[in-house]
């Protein structure tokens, strides 16, 4: 009997017991959708992570310093490590003001628009980034948070373009909006501020001026980020005269492939896990199956018995018991993947609107994420339904083929 | 010795049972589509060995309608079950077409029954969630025949037992006890086999429908189908050209309406499967 035939058949017998065919697809149905929609789940979570940590973030490093680091600092380690794209200082301030008798802590990171492009970690839904006059110049403008319009203006959707933000004694005009991914949180009392490094520098930072927080370096594409690593530790070592035992204790670089690399296998772990425990479901609608299976067996121990008199082998009644088996499996499969996307959607919108990833956002924004859709998770969960069907349905289908067919020509 | 299961032998318990070789026609040199020797069959039970056949000999040749006809737990169904390829005996010898079947695998057996051999069934064993013509297909399936070759010998076997077209696209439990019978005719004809086993093929129908199965029987007769049927009513069995009774598991012979079969030394040489199959030993 060729396959066509055999699904022919298959389908007419789950077809004629469409009832208990639908319950044992469901078992399926719901085990598949779970598996997917914990790892569509546990994806979107990786992916929003990982996109909150920007665009390059591969192939960004952090360095940093025991003492501030100094502009001739940056401009030596760019010249020196070869594997360095590009290389900034970056500058933290700080300061308060009063609104409406209200005391707002504000954070001031300064930095220039080509960096905030490299990372990717500012999205503008508003206005522009800084100009080349304004960083040249340290210009008093500044990017607020969406958060930060709340907390300053009053008024989330406030058009604060242009307007005056008042930090310490000085004013800065607002040139852009950002959302939430760059300037982290803001609440009643609290908000962030991103400004030219020269603006910062002005008044805002403790630091001398020159003298910067950190740096933030790109390596070249392709190049291994770990040697990199090592390169400008090496580099920093030399320009400040450390000693090689102390470099850790002085120099600090950190790549963020290094917690990209541990984020992925973090949520790799995780989605594992999860699927597991998603798995057992899957486990007790194969055991539906063997169940339904079993029961189609005795119940058409006649007709086995007929298909044999026939000159049905065998391998011809387990096949036709398997393919049964499978097709269930197939259509649980293909059924519980579409419902497992949809709950995960369905679960992703419920997270977001209740900001519930807020804290799991790389620099404290609130986060808005979507379940990842891979193709090799939708072949993954067919293949798993298959190996189900198969192995839940061997069992019954060998039982059947093995079964005498003088007494099942006898049964009644 | 083969059974002598020809000539004018009073029919009843007085017959005695067949031991030995039976004597051929003279002149029929034809080989027998069925040709057992010495058949012995013996089930394990909690009980202890059960002996159901004893040395059971019995030839059939090309075109003979055969009645075996015997009562309850007599062994006819067992007797039966061996001449179908779905049991093989304890001991002795069963040639199909010349073809040694003890030589044989459950593989090369199912291709027996799927190519050779019709079954018809006292319940019809019609399969209910599919339509007349699938049923008719379906032993068509265990072969290579193509699909839509399967179709065309399905209408061309239903045909020859007369069901109306209207009905083949019917389910078989639409249908009359008399027109399942007739479909599970058709599929027991549809691989043209050489042989037509039938048990009770009556059994369940009403005198009426029971004769017009009956009638289909000698139908095919006529076209040269050999026939054997497997009944307790001796009224049917009249039917028969020749007719043997099965007693507690013994064979005994009776009156056959013309002498048709050759006993005992057919060549026991099996001959190449795939050529019984095509038909090479018809």
């Amino acid at each position: 009997m060729n396959v066509r035939d055999l699904l022919r058949e298959a389908l007419r017998a789950l077809e004629a017991n469409r009832g208990r065919t639908l319950l044992t697809v469901l078992g399926i149905v719901i085990g598949i959708a779970a598996v997917i929609a914990m790892t569509s789940l546990i994806g979107g979570v990786q992916q929003t992570l990982l996109s909150g940590l920007g665009l390059n973030a591969a192939r960004m490093v952090q360095i940093g310093t025991s003492s501030p680091l100094r502009e001739t600092d940056i401009e030596k380690l760019g010249k020196l490590v070869g594997s360095i794209e590009f290389i900034e200082g970056t500058l933290s301030g700080f300061g308060e003001t009063n609104v409406d008798d209200r005391q707002i802590s504000i954070s001031v990171t300064g930095t220039s628009a080509h960096m905030l492009e490299m990372t990717g970690q500012v999205k503008l839904t508003e206005g522009r980034l800084f100009n080349a006059q304004e960083e040249a110049s340290g210009a008093r403008v500044a990017i607020i948070e969406r958060g930060g319009v709340k907390t300053y203006f009053s008024k989330p959707d406030a058009d604060v373009i242009g307007k005056q933000v008042k930090v310490g004694n000085e004013s800065y005009t607002i040139v852009g909006v950002a959302d939430a991914a760059s300037g982290g949180v803001g609440n009643d009392s609290y908000m962030n501020l991103i400004m030219p490094v020269k603006t910062v520098a002005r008044g805002l930072s403790w630091l001398p001026q020159g003298s910067f927080d950190q740096a933030i370096a790109f390596v070249r594409e392709g190049v291994d980020v770990e040697t990199a690593v090592s390169d400008i530790k090496g580099a920093l070592a030399k320009t400040q005269r450390v000693p090689e035992d102390e470099i850790d204790d002085y120099i600090w670089v950190y790549s963020m492939k290094a917690q990209i690399d541990s984020l992925k296998s973090f949520t790799m772990a995780f989605q594992l896990i999860t699927g597991a425990v998603a798995g057992i479901s899957l486990l007790v609608g194969g055991i539906g199956i063997m169940n339904m299976m079993l029961t189609n067996v005795t119940e058409r121990i006649r007709e086995i018995g007929v298909r044999r008199a026939l000159g049905a082998r065998g391998r011809d009644i387990t096949r036709q018991f398997l393919m049964e088996s499978i097709a269930i499996c197939v259509l649980g499969g293909i059924i519980g993947t579409v419902m497992g996307y949809l709950v995960a959607w369905g679960i992703a919108i419920v997270v977001t609107n209740m900001g519930l990833l807020q804290s799991l956002s790389a620099n404290g924004g609130s986060v808005t994420f979507a379940p990842a859709f891979s193709f090799v998770t939708v072949a993954l969960a067919v293949g798993i339904s298959v190996a189900i069907g198969v192995l839940f349905g061997f069992y019954p289908a060998r039982r059947a083929a093995r079964l005498d067919p003088v007494e099942c020509l006898r049964y009644q | 010795m083969l059974p002598d299961i020809l000539g004018a032998v009073p029919p009843g318990p007085a017959a005695p049972p067949f031991t030995g070789a039976s004597a051929g026609a003279p002149g029929l040199n034809a080989r027998p589509v069925i040709d057992i020797r010495h058949i012995h069959r013996i089930f394990e039970t909690e009980a202890g060995l059960a002996h159901i056949l004893h040395d059971i000999s019995l030839t059939v040749m090309p075109g003979e309608f055969l009645a075996i006809v015997g009562p309850s737990g007599s062994g006819k169904s067992t007797l039966m079950n061996i001449l179908g390829c779905l049991d093989t005996p304890t001991s002795g010898t069963y040639l199909l077409e010349g073809l040694d079947l003890a030589q044989l695998d459950d593989d090369e057996l199912a291709e027996i029954r799927a190519t050779r051999i019709g079954f018809v069934f006292q319940s019809f064993n019609l399969l209910p969630r599919m339509t007349v013509l699938d049923n008719v297909m379906l032993p068509l399936a265990y072969t290579d025949v193509a699909r839509a070759d399967r179709e065309r010998r399905a209408v061309h076997a239903l045909r020859a037992t007369g069901l109306p077209v209207d009905h083949y696209d019917h389910r078989t439990n639409e249908l009359s006890g008399g027109q399942m019978q007739r479909v599970a005719i058709a599929r027991a004809l549809v691989n043209d086999p050489a042989i037509i086993l039938a048990d009770e093929p009556t059994g369940n129908l009403d005198s009426v429908t029971g004769r017009m199965v009956l009638d289909t029987f000698h139908t095919l007769k006529r076209q040269g189908k050999t026939i054997v049927l497997i009944t307790h009513d001796a009224d049917v069995a009249a039917e028969a050209d020749r007719r043997v009774t099965i007693r507690d598991g013994r064979l005994y012979r009776e009156a056959q309406s013309a002498p048709s079969v050759i006993g005992g030394n057919q060549p026991t040489a099996g001959i190449p499967i795939a050529r019984a199959m095509k038909g090479d030993a018809r």
